[in-house]
């Protein structure tokens, strides 16, 4: 256990640094530089070399890199181009109000699809299921920045019971959370409802029944433990799409989270801050996937680590 | 009960089946009937219907392939066949248990052996998980696993597959059933295992005097354990009758041909 923590903590160091990497260069080649944009299409040339400067933007760039890379090692992200307070800081101000929506999206998703799925696996190819799956389809099908709108539209504007945007107590929370948590709940029911049906033709279900256990137990304890195993992989790989859809969700609502603060990054050429975002978000993921795997092994006592 | 009355008494059961292309007739009128305390063989090739019959007592065929069932299980004046659901959980596991062929598969891999067994224990008999669990680990020693208070904590994957039976033997006996359904229980174990489980259940059979419903397609197994044998074929019971009177002079084509196929006999005699 111990070794493969260490292990899967070292690949951790190598995708960072992949990323890091890639980012760099990536957003480098975007035309136009945070100086353009700063000082306007108007500013002296004059003006703008010093700028340039004085943000250490004239260096070649593999020399620009060397330097990142090596302020990254001592846990430095550098300072924010425009605000000039560290990246780290402005991630930090953000990062909570994105692990709050991602949140409310994942508990959205569960909330919707164990149900789903359980009553369609449990009475397959009748009316509810047919009923499940439209509403999956539609849910996978829905793009978010469309889903948002509408849904500010329809509570917000029209009925007034939730607020439109911007974030605060639970009721800020709750649109957001349907927008992002919905195709996520689309994917889960229809899987929750393949797996619990897989497991429900296995010999121990029909065990569980001639053993007089009713089918209270047999569904909830003996069959669905196994069902959510393979569950979990597919929480761990969403987060990952809950992520990216964050981006969008959070400029929708007008979230402050780090979905809008690396959207604000790249508009405005803010080469640190989109680093720094994508480092965060690219931790993240890893980091998931890693706990993921952990609690795969704990809930399948067949999986060691 | 006198012991000419039957403990459990199968009555033309028919049962069809929904297959690709139609209804399938599974069981064409199935007559049987156990006797407290003795062991009958169910023999027949695989499809014959054996299992359906075995899984039919309990309830446990389910729909879909189930399309239609009729005739009567009886048990203790009962209808198992029309019996609400509430009331057959009642005799399942209590009253009449079963044992699965293949152990790995029947017993579930997210739960330890000792809570698989609990759980049923604290079910039907209402004891509280601590005593459950000193039942579960009183039947290991008595199937004969080593280590038994160890054993209850062993995942299923965690044991061999002679152990892993007897953990289903276990299971099986835990609230002492008067009739205890075997189905094929040594096919997929091996050999010399094989002998050894046979030979625990019928210690186990005669000491706690249960009938046994043993079902196999080797006649050899038979020799060893059952009293009375029934022979099936295509869904019907095509001849029963003693082991003696079976083995030494088989009424049925079906049953002969069946002798002839135990290996070192040639269709000659076998001494039971």
């Amino acid at each position: 256990m111990f070794a493969y923590l260490v292990r899967r903590l070292l690949l951790l160091l190598l995708v960072l640094f992949g990323v890091v990497t890639l980012v760099f260069f990536l957003i480098h080649l975007i035309p136009g530089d945070p100086v353009d944009i700063m000082l306007g299409d108007q500013a002296l040339a004059a003006d703008k070399d010093a700028l340039r400067h004085a943000l250490g933007l004239h260096r070649p760039l593999g020399n620009q890199y060397l330097s990142y890379l090596g302020d990254l090692c001592r846990g430095d992200l550098g300072l924010s181009i425009h605000s000039r307070r560290p990246v780290l800081t402005e991630i930090g101000e953000r990062f909570p109000a994105t692990v709050e929506l991602m949140l409310g999206a994942m508990l959205v998703a569960l909330l919707m699809a164990l149900p789903l799925g359980i009553i369609s696996a449990l009475k397959p190819y009748g009316w509810l299921d047919g009923a499940s799956m439209l509403i999956s389809f539609l849910g996978i099908s829905i793009p978010n920045f469309w889903l948002g709108p509408m849904l500010i539209i329809l509570f917000s504007i029209q009925l007034g019971w939730l607020p439109v945007n911007e974030r605060g107590g639970l009721e800020h929370l709750i649109l957001p959370a349907i927008t992002l948590g919905t195709a996520m709940a689309a994917m889960l029911s229809r899987m929750i409802r393949a797996s619990l049906l897989e497991v429900l033709d296995e010999e121990y279900i029909t065990n569980a029944r001639a053993k007089g256990l009713p089918e209270r137990l047999v569904i909830f304890k003996h069959a669905l433990r196994n069902a959510l195993i393979p569950v979990i992989t597919i929480i761990g790989l969403q987060v990952g799409v809950l992520l990216s859809g964050a981006i969008i969700t959070e400029a929708i609502f007008d979230w402050p989270g780090l979905g809008s603060l690396l959207l604000e990054g790249i508009y405005s050429r803010n080469y640190p801050l989109v680093q720094g975002c994508i480092l965060v978000i690219a931790t993240v993921y890893v980091l998931v996937n890693l706990l993921t795997d952990i609690a795969y092994a704990w809930a399948d006592p067949r999986v060691r680590l | 009960m006198t012991a000419s009355e039957p403990l459990l008494e199968i009555r033309d059961l028919k049962i069809r089946f929904q297959g690709e292309a139609g209804p399938l007739n599974i069981l064409q009128g199935v007559d049987l009937k156990l006797l407290a305390g003795e062991t009958v063989g169910l023999v027949g090739a695989s499809g014959s219907g054996k299992s359906v019959t075995a899984q039919a007592i309990l309830g446990l065929l389910k729909r879909p392939p189930l399309l239609e069932i009729s005739g009567q299980i009886l048990y203790e004046g009962s209808d198992l066949v029309t019996m609400s659901a509430g009331q057959l959980r009642q005799v399942r596991g209590r009253r009449i248990a079963y044992i699965f062929q293949e152990p790995m598969s029947a017993l579930n891999p997210v739960f330890t052996v000792g809570e698989q067994i609990a759980e049923m224990v604290v079910l039907h008999e209402g004891l509280g998980r601590r005593s459950a669990l000193n039942r579960a680990a009183d039947l290991f020693a008595e199937v004969g696993l080593p280590d038994p208070r160890r054993r209850l904590n062993n995942y299923p994957h965690e044991l061999s597959g002679g152990q892993r039976q007897r953990v289903m033997i276990a299971m099986a006996l835990s609230c002492s059933p008067q009739i205890l359904i075997a189905d094929e229980p040594t096919t997929a174990l091996d050999v010399t295992i094989q002998a050894q489980i046979l030979r625990l259940l019928k210690r186990l059979q005669v000491e706690r005097r249960m009938a046994l419903l043993f079902i196999t397609h080797d006649l050899r197994v038979m020799a060893e354990i059952a009293d009375r044998l029934a022979v099936m074929q295509a869904g019907r019971i095509v001849e029963e009758a003693g082991i003696e009177a079976l083995f030494h002079a088989p009424q049925h084509a079906y049953t002969r041909q069946l002798l002839t196929l135990i290996p070192g006999r040639g269709g000659g005699r076998v001494v039971p």
